[in-house]
């Protein structure tokens, strides 16, 4: 499984990467933000997983854009952020999120949703 | 602004003097026996109002008063910007947060070297072809120290935490900065200010209560599937 991590925190990059290694996903691709991503994003990629606030173009932005886009809309979204507010989540949900996890989250949190997301795939 | 401020002022005095000595020379040729009619009456209206030729000194208190505190808030606006009390502060925060991104990679680096030596070790421990029972041994303490480090490296998510929450104080400070400029403008102080886009942090970030919060929003996510 290919991964496209999208995150303006080089520190949270970094452990998401690690987080990720350490549950056998080590194909990974990083953006640090919604542009980056849009142009990183390609047939290659099956998993999205971003961060919410983030400059030039933010988390709840990239996935309207990936959601308009046919040839994309299908790639699972985890949206990894602060936000926790009920309002935001519910954004979340409408833009095309598949699920979410709150920073900060643990290794087990990370590998339990993506493997939630596997199973709905 | 003060010098119009003074030219009215000068003009009002001016006007108030002629009022005055209208009124003046309006009561003489009454005494006189000159029949003035309206002109008369409202002669002595004037007079029943105020004392019409004491205004002028009491408007120019008034406004000496008025300019001594203005030249008071100006000073203290000029010292504020001039001593950096507000200014650039959100500058110094943001060389913070990126401090402690830097530290916190810095540590990260470190964390992997451990790993990688960790890793050395159990390899050359595993060929030395020792007892099976220390073998085991050893490779339970390897576990336990990869599980220590690996705990370490997600307790660096605070960085990105707290350096939100920095975000969201600087861009408060920038704002007060702002409020500032705006009134130390209006006393010749010039200052260039831009606020910060409240879209690229989350000034609520927050490092606590994070598995309630998780759970609230499982069961919302649920929810939606169901």
């Amino acid at each position: 499984m290919k991964c496209l991590i999208v995150d303006d925190s080089a520190t949270m990059r970094r452990i998401i990467v690690n987080t990720l290694k350490n549950i056998g996903i080590t194909d990974v691709a990083e953006a640090a933000n919604g542009l980056e991503a849009l142009a990183a994003v390609d047939d290659s990629i099956e998993l999205v997983i971003t961060d919410w606030n983030m400059p030039e173009m933010g988390g709840l932005d990239l996935v309207k854009a990936l959601k308009a886009d046919p040839a994309r809309s299908g790639i699972p979204i985890l949206m990894v952020t602060t936000r926790g507010a009920k309002e935001d989540l519910i954004q979340a949900i409408q833009a095309g999120v598949a699920n979410y996890v709150l920073k900060p989250f643990t290794p087990e949190l990370l590998k339990e949703k993506i493997d939630e997301l596997k199973a709905h795939a | 602004m003060t010098t119009m401020t003074e030219n009215s002022l000068d003009g009002l005095r001016t006007t108030l003097h002629l009022v005055s000595e209208l009124v003046g020379e309006i009561h003489k040729r009454e005494a006189q026996g000159e029949d003035l009619g309206r002109i008369g009456e409202i002669a002595i209206s004037l007079d029943n109002l105020a004392d019409v030729a004491s205004l002028p000194d009491a408007l120019q208190n008034a406004y000496g008063a008025i300019s001594s505190a203005l030249a008071g808030v100006s000073l203290r606006l000029q010292g504020m910007v001039a001593h950096d009390h507000l200014r650039g502060t959100h500058e110094k925060l943001s060389e913070v947060s990126a401090a402690t991104e830097n530290a916190a990679l810095g540590m990260m680096d470190g964390l992997d070297r451990a790993m990688t030596k960790i890793n050395s070790l159990h390899a050359m421990t595993v060929g030395a072809g020792g007892d099976d029972g220390d073998d085991k041994e050893f490779a339970g303490v390897v576990g336990e120290v990869r599980e220590e480090i690996g705990a370490m490296f997600n307790l660096l998510q605070f960085q990105d935490i707290t350096s939100q929450q920095i975000q969201g104080i600087a861009a408060l400070i920038k704002d007060a900065e702002t409020t500032l400029g705006g009134a130390s403008k209006m006393f010749g102080v010039t200052q260039e200010e831009k606020l910060p886009d409240p879209d690229e942090y989350n000034a609520d970030a927050t490092m606590g209560n994070a598995a309630d919060r998780q759970r609230i929003i499982d069961e919302t996510i649920n929810a939606a599937r169901a």
